[in-house]
């Protein structure tokens, strides 16, 4: 029979390199036989056009299906490597854990960095008006200085008002404290004193009461829930009646929803400044500035006219105060809490170099764990040269290692991010309660911090072990099995500067601490020039005022009671009393404002402390009542007498005689100059009671004040504070940032260790052979163990010179803070360097003992 | 285990009934007849690569073919897991259906 050779027709070749795209390489030429099969079956059918017509179409259909199949068959290979991943992980169990600490605590820091960040960049997000809210703030000109300070006149925001057409609402906000009553109880409040118009600007929305009517009456009062549950136990508290002082009292008017964490308004109450009108507060010429609290608000019609309004106020304070050369300018509320930084500002504001900076910080500390995770797995990498070669001679292509290794690294990264979440969830309380936030891992609600998450963990993994996987893929499997091959030199440079790099940081940290110690240490112990021990304290009301002198009789008759006196202040809370002095001999011209405290007679005596010159006050001088000054030495510096004792001074009305100078005592705390004082004798505005006790029986003796306290007060509870607490209060900010530091300093000492480990286990690897043929030639082990030691000595040495004046520059700037404070100690320089010597030596030890020993001839063994 | 799906059911079967000759073509020419639907090649490849994976087929090239200019085709053959997985769902059905017969319909 005549063989018929069969004709193959071609079929359309844009639609087969269509369908070869979605066919892998395997099956590729069978399948497109397979499409090619059927268009010749068809062509001899349906002729060349209908041939092309089915094939397109056939194409076309296919390869939502192929698509489908190119999927499936990616997951089940990523299946495969995942599985294979951890197998591995299991395998190197020492350096997997290493490893996935490392990372970890990486992870962990950029975590808390995010959700701090978040935080802070959140702040009064929640103000439905912020477009046209803005604050209004003063620049200062202080004899030809100008600085801003962010307080302003209390009537300066209704003025504006009235005076601008643009400004649709405006409101003061002045930070206030109250004493409320409960019952014998006298409970203390913050809150603000504002203008009605403030709850209709604000988004502070009330669970109770109207917001653009809560604060018409001068009497009411819109306090927050807490407060509704303390005061009446219930938040049902519109109506009620609210007591402070003596005889006065609020009716409640509003309820307010809890304030979000995240405003930098805070506040548990509300007031309508109206309310003081009625004890002669009269607001409208309240124009010149005190060091009060207070700040202005305004609400535009539309932002548009910012701009304009800026200039146009400019000018308003010199309308109303003569002589002012200080200017207006307005700021957009939600700028507040990252942009201020002015004079007197808010409490709890952030600042956006701080954002800066910690984004900065966290990039870094992720780039230091990836480096040392790709530091550790290419170290090891001569440990797998084996299994990789093997893999290579059965076929595995060098793409499909570079994957697996690559997951291999993101599944280790993942374990990391699992380690990292418990990291931060244990660590974050004890963060909250330092920062003063509430920061929660909340990956439910969070989806910014989830994704960011794992996009950082996706990222970071496949970054760290891309440079390992092509290390590793790269390996021949001839030369490997041979054992011939030698991991790479290149690079050693840039890993031992990122090593020292991280060794500095870790020495600055250290150096840190311990300065930041020595600084609190001082502060807290140095003698304030009164002695803070043993001394307490209470507020007194009328009540206390009237029966004053028989109770202190009474309770001096108790041996533990060694003295009693009493203050206009607390003596660390003197901030807002200045006032207007003139002496005999005064120069007109010298501008001088005095700090006053007016004082019982046994003031001096009490709180234990000197007079220098002259004498205390005392009740065998009658004159001493009420025209009596002694003065401290500052004051008697500015004043510049000298002779300071009989002379004539005058202080506001009063008109008296020194009669003593008392040496510098603290009542600032110590980041403040120790200003101008006078002690006044008076028996008028007496607000606080002091009582010195003997040491011991400390209970008993507060029982014994208690009990005498009680039968004089009916009204008020006996409720002393102590001083030295008090005064250990004010440093809490920076007991704080101790804390933090310490603790970030203990984490990058983790990571500079975890990043010299890797470093050496490198180093080790390579110089293997060296080593053994050192140890063929004689040495011994000790000797080279110092060899090796002695490289990783002189990075330690490198990073301590490099971190020494950084550390220096700045702690010096820091310590500018305190006018009181320590001179920076050399050793403390030197402690640091050791301590990271040491470090150094511990974590290298173990790896170098391990090289030295080994067997030689493994070592040389495959040349 | 997780159960064979239809259309890996269905391609195990045709590629039994083929004997010899199972591959891409002759399977979808099969399916499609029996199924009373045009299959596209893509959508047998799907279960067919599927079920390669799960080692419930074996490739193996046959010899030369003229058709294919010289070069061989790739055929596919029934290992005994395959089998195994079929006899199973053959039960399931069965056990499904029992009970249920043709005149239940009506």
């Amino acid at each position: 029979m005549k063989k018929v050779k069969k004709q193959n027709y071609r079929p359309p070749v844009v639609a087969e390199f269509l369908i070869s795209l979605f066919l892998n390489d395997e099956d590729r030429i069978n399948r497109l036989g397979d499409f090619a099969e059927i268009y010749n079956s068809i062509i001899r059918k349906k002729g060349k056009a209908g041939a092309w017509k089915w094939y397109w179409s056939h194409v076309l259909r296919s390869i939502p299906d192929l698509i489908k199949n190119s999927i499936l068959a990616g997951g089940a290979m990523l299946k495969s490597y995942v599985k294979m991943g951890f197998k591995n992980i299991k395998k190197h169990k020492g350096y997997s854990f290493i490893n996935i600490s490392g990372l970890a605590i990486g992870l962990a820091c950029c975590m808390m960095i995010m959700l701090w960040m978040q935080d802070e960049l959140s702040y009064d997000n929640f103000q439905d008006n912020s477009e046209n809210l803005y604050r209004v703030v003063q620049r200062v000109d202080h004899m030809g200085e100008k600085t801003n300070l962010a307080r302003t006149p209390a009537p300066l925001a209704v003025t504006l008002k009235e005076e601008f057409p643009e400004i649709n609402k405006a409101s003061l906000y002045w930070s206030f404290g109250f004493n409320f009553k409960k019952d014998k109880q006298l409970i203390p409040q913050e809150g603000a004193l504002v203008n009605k118009d403030f709850l209709s600007m604000f988004s502070f929305p009330l669970i109770s009461g109207n917001e653009n009517r809560a604060l018409e009456d001068p009497n009411s009062i819109v306090i927050s829930r807490e407060m509704a549950n303390i005061f009446f136990g219930t938040t049902n508290a519109v109506g009620k009646t609210l007591f402070f002082g003596s005889e006065n009292s609020f009716k409640v008017t509003g309820v307010l929803e809890n304030i979000p964490d995240n405003s930098t308004l805070k506040f548990n109450f509300l007031v309508n400044i109206d309310f003081f009108a009625k004890f002669g507060y009269k607001i409208e010429e309240k124009w010149a500035n005190s060091n009060n609290p207070i700040y202005a608000f305004i609400l535009l019609n539309s932002n548009a006219a910012a701009a304009e309004l800026g200039k146009k106020i400019k000018g308003v304070l010199a309308e109303h105060i003569t002589n002012s050369k200080d200017e207006l300018f307005i700021q957009p509320f939600s700028d507040i809490h990252l942009y201020s930084g002015f004079g007197g500002d808010i409490e709890g504001g952030g600042n956006i170099n701080y954002i800066y900076i910690s984004l900065i910080i966290g990039i870094f500390v992720l780039f230091i764990a990836c480096f040392n995770f790709t530091n550790l797995s290419t170290a090891k990498a001569g440990k797998r040269a084996c299994e990789i070669g093997i893999r290579k001679v059965s076929g595995a292509s060098k793409k499909e290692l570079i994957v697996q290794f690559i997951v291999e690294s993101v599944a280790l990264t993942f374990l990391a991010f699992a380690a990292a979440s418990l990291i931060v969830y244990l660590i974050l309380p004890s963060f909250n309660t330092l920062s003063g936030k509430s920061l929660s891992l909340d990956f439910l609600n969070n989806p910014l911090l989830i994704y960011g998450s794992i996009i950082i963990t996706v990222l970071t993994g496949a970054a760290a072990g891309s440079y390992p996987a092509f290390i590793l893929s790269g390996f021949e499997p001839a030369s490997v099995l041979k054992g011939t091959y030698r991991t790479g030199s290149k690079g050693i440079l840039l890993r031992k500067i990122l090593v020292i790099t991280q060794f500095s940081l870790s020495t600055i940290l250290i150096i840190g601490t311990f300065i930041i110690y020595n600084q609190l240490d001082y502060i807290r112990n140095k003698n304030l020039g009164f002695q803070k021990e043993n001394l307490i304290y209470f507020s007194m009301n009328d009540e206390i005022r009237e029966s004053y002198e028989a109770m202190k009789s009474e309770m001096l008759k108790n041996s533990s009671v060694l003295n009693i006196t009493s203050g206009s202040h607390l003596l660390t809370d003197v901030t807002h009393v200045m006032g207007d002095i003139s002496w005999e001999g005064k120069d007109p011209d010298l501008k001088i404002s005095i700090n006053c405290l007016l004082v019982d007679k046994d003031f001096v005596k009490t709180l234990g402390m000197k007079i220098i010159e002259g004498r205390d006050f005392s009740k065998e001088f009658i004159g001493d009542e009420a025209s009596s000054f002694i003065i401290n030495e500052e004051a008697l510096n500015r004043m510049g007498l000298e002779n300071p004792v009989g002379k004539t001074i005058s202080y506001g009305r009063v008109k008296g005689t020194i009669v003593g100078v008392v040496k510098n005592f603290h009542f600032k705390p110590l980041q403040n100059e120790i200003e101008p004082m006078i002690l006044l004798n008076s028996k008028a505005e007496q607000f606080v009671m002091y009582i010195r006790t003997a040491s011991n029986n400390l209970s008993e003796t507060l029982n014994g004040i208690g009990l005498v306290y009680d039968s004089f007060i009916k009204d008020r509870e006996f409720d002393p504070k102590f001083v030295d607490s008090s005064i250990d209060e004010m440093y809490t900010s920076e007991k704080n940032v101790q804390s933090i530091i310490q603790h970030f300093s203990l984490m990058a000492i983790l990571i500079s260790c975890m990043g010299l480990f890797g470093l050496a286990s490198y180093i080790t690897e390579q110089r293997k052979r060296e080593i053994g043929l050192r140890k063929v030639c004689g040495a011994r082990l000790s000797s080279i163990v110092v060899m090796i030691m002695k490289e990783f000595v002189k990075w330690v040495v490198a990073a301590n010179l490099i971190a020494w004046p950084l550390a220096y520059y700045a702690m010096d700037n820091w310590l500018r803070n305190f006018s009181y404070r320590i001179d920076i100690n050399i050793l403390t320089f030197f402690a640091a360097g050791i301590i990271t010597l040491v470090i150094t030596l511990i974590t290298v030890s173990f790896q170098t003992i391990k090289a030295a020993s080994a067997n030689p001839v493994d070592s040389i063994r495959h040349e | 285990m997780k159960l064979l799906s239809r259309s890996e059911e269905i391609i195990l079967l045709a590629i039994w009934k083929l004997r010899n000759n199972a591959y891409g073509v002759t399977i979808r020419d099969l399916v499609s007849e029996m199924t009373n639907n045009d299959w596209t090649l893509g959508a047998v490849y799907v279960p067919l690569d599927t079920l390669n994976r799960k080692e419930y087929v074996r490739k193996f090239l046959s010899g030369p073919t003229s058709e294919r200019g010289g070069r061989s085709k790739c055929l596919y053959e029934l290992t005994p897991e395959g089998k195994e997985a079929l006899k199973e769902i053959r039960e399931i059905q069965d056990a499904l259906w029992h009970g249920i017969t043709k005149a239940a319909f009506d």
